[in-house]
């Protein structure tokens, strides 16, 4: 087939436009976000909540449950108890074991007339079985999967619900980074039983987890969750303030980072971290850095050899050295893997939750956390910590430095370089 | 200029060597690839951009305060109580009190609006800018990028040489090209972190005088005081952080702030995220709340399928509604005509709709049950619920909720109501004209 050049020129322009197009669509717009130093934490949490949009809310009760053996009891039990309405999102659903427990439970609560709302991400959930879905949609239970893998829904492909939250009745919340799934049972004893950390809430703060669990709701079902079922006039139960962080992708700057990122320059005496992926920024790293230099003892505990994902370890390791060297403390858990993400500034306030600290987390994901305010909290969550330390071992400058060698560095440099998608 | 292949024919006709520039070699194979990438380009594209049709099913509710708890936290607003709100009608109650506070800010302004073009106005405002700005008073101002393309460049030089810092939302360049529709059309102030203002107001000379005639508009903002400026002053932060990577925080920004008096109130600020936006939901919660009375005042008036059914739910459950939009002065023809297309069957099922005939009626005004109020920048059409960042308060306090209606019932007096036979009886070219804007609303 003959055709004029400009043809065939007009043919290369339409894929280059189109081409173009579709990148500036998908591009993801850096935000090199510049936080202020910030004065005590106290001082500056109108600020965090503001730059958030996440309200301060008091009066509230928090219990911390700790791997599967806090957590899947705990969750069961207020199945149990449900009375009127269950609404449970989570991003992995496998089969079997415990998934099959959670379900059956879901099931049964369906069929004695409880509004039972499942939501599951379908990529998270592509090895739950049709025998578990079909156990609870025929009980009853409305089981609706979040951003199906459909052509048609291409745009929505990479935006995933990693959120994992659960209201019952409107009055008590759940929210954790346990996924269902054998790996979450257990005590986090070995690399088959994961460690993780999830709050169970209660008091006004219910209000605004589940406004979090709605949103998917209607995204994906059209159903407006209204009345005294879903969420009820809550009194005050406890002395704890909270305030609920869900970040989404809007264009913008993510909620959850500028809450992490302003949640570091906070800091006056200590910062714990707990990630299991921690790909530090530049900026972050600066913050980490200014805090350790203001006097702040910066300590991050990061997965050893057992992790789920090598890459975002490697990633992470990126700006390893540049922490090390500026006095931020690395600690790497060998006994399992930490899954758990947590913050604790200042042994007052607390964050735990879905995020993880990279890109997907703050840029792509829906997630969920919620921030306590609580030097109870604060110091349990920190008992943990150091417990975990036991498990652990310390990175050194030297010793990294020395056995960093040229083809980990570049493999490290790789997978950062990647590492906005991982 | 020659077609190439017209060249190419006549080169053929005497066997002479084509001119090889001129014709390209392409196979049957190479053809159908390109023709494949070019569809997958498409779809790609298409389902990205594509709005995911939501269609929100909202159940009736028995009062609107048991309502209330569920409306707030569905679209994230929680309710703030222990702030004053002063509403501020047209040019003439707007602009005197702003320029007060202003005047009198001592550590920060921040100013966010999509229109601004050319006038007296605008002067002022970009002169008393500049001065606080060499005062050393912070000042920061987003501007929409297309709202602003209209304004005199020295005028924004003039503010940036004095230290005003602007930032332009969603400048129209080539790697943002997936960002053009998204606009700024929210309007708020904030002083000091202390005092708000969401307002509907453009910087123009049309929002100036007391909306008297065609050349000045009517509009309604509100001045707010109390906890609820701290978030306002988020809503500002959030386009501000997008476009300039500034996190403002400290107590400047984001004071403590004690009750100041006893209005309650939220503010929904609305960003398209590809779920179901804050706004449409808290338009569509809004009227199925409503027991008594709902007033609509709203120049874009577009109400999709659903909105008309919800409109029409509340007739029947015995709420008067009235609904007033533009008469013939309006800024956008094809808009007014995209709402006409509804409008039959809005005042069959017993919507009184009233056009305003004095001037543009810009104002976007919702009142119900004479207790909640919302005033803001949100447009009832596709574009504003869907497509544009907008912010809206919502005040829950008879007295304003009076003030308005007193407002609504005067500008009452200016309008004519739509009836059935009159409405019918409208050319076939009007009604082709209202099929076909409704059609393409989405993007208007």
């Amino acid at each position: 087939m003959e055709i004029p050049i400009w043809v065939f020129a007009l043919m290369i322009l339409s894929i280059l436009v189109l081409g173009t197009m579709l990148w500036t669509n998908l591009r993801e717009r850096r935000f090199h976000v510049s936080v202020p130093e910030l004065d005590c934490f106290e001082q500056a949490l109108p600020s965090i909540a503001g730059m958030t949009k996440a309200i301060i809310l008091e009066g509230n009760k928090a219990e911390i449950l700790q791997n599967g053996d806090g957590f899947f009891p705990a969750l069961l039990e207020s199945i149990a108890n449900a009375k009127e309405t269950i609404n449970f999102e989570t991003y992995v659903w496998w089969s079997g074991g415990i998934c099959d427990e959670v379900a059956n439970a879901f099931a049964k609560r369906a069929r004695e007339g409880v509004e039972v709302r499942v939501m599951v991400d379908a990529m998270g959930g592509m090895k739950m079985k049709k025998y578990l879905r079909d156990l609870m949609t025929e009980a009853g239970v409305k089981l609706v999967r979040y951003h199906p893998l459909r052509l048609i829904d291409f745009g929505q492909l990479n935006k995933r619900t990693h959120r994992k939250v659960a209201v019952f009745d409107g009055r008590e919340a759940f929210i954790c980074g346990h996924g269902i799934s054998r790996l979450w049972t257990g005590n986090g004893q070995d690399k088959d039983h994961w460690r993780d950390t999830g709050v169970k809430l209660h008091g006004p703060v219910v209000n605004a987890v589940q406004s979090v669990f709605a949103e998917h709701w209607i995204e994906e079902t059209g159903e407006v969750l209204v009345g005294e079922k879903y969420f009820p006039a809550l009194d005050q139960v406890g002395e704890l303030r909270m305030h609920v962080l869900a970040g989404a992708p809007l264009g913008g700057v993510s909620d959850l980072e500028l809450m992490f990122k302003m949640a570091i320059a906070t800091a006056q005496k200590e910062l714990l971290i707990q990630n299991p992926y921690f790909i530090a920024d530049g900026e972050t790293v600066s913050l980490l850095k200014r805090a350790v230099k203001r006097g702040v003892e910066v300590k991050i505990m990061v997965p050893g050899k057992i992790t789920d994902s090598p890459i975002v370890s490697h990633a992470g390791h990126h700006h390893f050295s540049d922490m090390l060297h500026s006095g931020v403390r690395i600690f790497c858990f060998e006994r399992t893997l930490i899954h758990q993400k947590i913050l604790v500034i200042d042994g007052v306030w607390s964050h735990v939750g879905s995020t993880n600290l990279d890109s997907r987390s703050f840029d792509i994901n829906e997630e969920a956390g919620v921030g306590i305010i609580d030097e109870g909290i604060a110091g349990e969550l920190k008992a943990a910590f150091e417990d975990d330390l036991k498990d652990c071992e310390e990175m050194k400058a030297e010793s990294w430095d020395r056995g960093y060698h040229l083809w980990h560095r570049a493999f490290d440099r790789v997978c950062y370089m990647l590492s906005d998608q991982l | 200029m020659n077609l190439p292949w017209k060249k190419a024919d006549s080169g053929n006709a005497k066997n002479k060597p084509r001119k090889p520039h001129l014709v390209f070699e392409i196979s049957l194979g190479g053809a159908i690839v390109y023709v494949l990438i070019i569809v997958v380009l498409f779809l790609i594209i298409w389902s990205t951009q594509r709005e995911r049709e939501s269609h929100v099913r909202v159940p009736d509710f028995r009062s609107f305060e048991q309502a209330l708890p569920s409306i707030a936290n569905l679209t994230g607003a929680p309710i703030l109580a222990g702030n004053s709100a002063e509403v501020l009608q047209n040019g003439d109650g707007f602009f005197p009190p702003l320029f007060d506070d202003i005047a009198q800010a001592k550590e920060s302004i921040h100013f966010e609006t999509y229109v601004w073009w050319k006038g007296e106005i605008c002067d002022r405002l970009a002169h008393t800018l500049a001065a606080k700005a060499r005062d050393g008073v912070e000042v920061r101002m987003t501007l929409d990028a297309t709202g602003s393309n209209k304004g005199d460049d020295e005028l924004f030089e003039e503010m940036e040489k004095a230290g005003v810092k602007i930032s332009y939302y969603h400048p129209i360049r080539i790697q943002d090209i997936g960002l053009i529709n998204n606009r700024t059309h929210r309007k708020v102030a904030v002083i000091d972190g202390k005092v708000a203002y969401v307002f509907g107001h453009g910087m123009a000379q049309e929002w100036t005088g007391n909306g008297q005639d065609e050349e000045h508009w009517r509009d309604t903002g509100v001045r707010l005081e109390g906890p609820i400026v701290n978030a306002v002053q988020g809503t500002f932060a959030e386009n501000w952080v997008e476009m300039t990577a500034e996190v403002v925080a400290g107590d400047k920004y984001f004071p403590r702030l004690a009750a100041a008096g006893d209005v309650r109130a939220h503010v929904t600020a609305t960003s398209p995220n590809g779920g179901v936006a804050r706004l449409e939901l808290l338009y569509k919660l809004a009227i199925a709340s409503a027991q008594k009375e709902l007033i609509i005042a709203n120049p874009y008036f577009i109400p999709d399928q659903e909105l008309v059914d919800l409109l029409g739910r509340a007739v029947k459950r015995g709420v008067d509604v009235k609904v007033m939009v533009p008469g013939k002065v309006t800024d956008s023809s094809v808009v007014r005509h995209a709402g006409h297309a509804q409008f039959e069957q809005l005042v069959r099922r017993g919507v009184k709709i009233f056009e305003y005939q004095k001037t543009l009626n810009h104002q976007k005004i919702m009142i119900i049950d004479g207790i909640w109020s919302q005033v803001g920048s949100a447009n009832f059409d596709d574009r504003s619920l869907d497509i544009n960042d907008e912010a809206s308060v919502g005040l829950i306090d008879s007295s304003v909720a009076a003030q308005l209606e007193n407002a609504f019932e005067k500008d009452l007096r200016d309008c004519t109501q739509v009836d059935l036979e009159t409405w019918n009886q409208r050319s076939l070219w009007h009604k082709l004209e209202d099929k076909f804007s409704y059609a393409i609303n989405e993007q208007l």
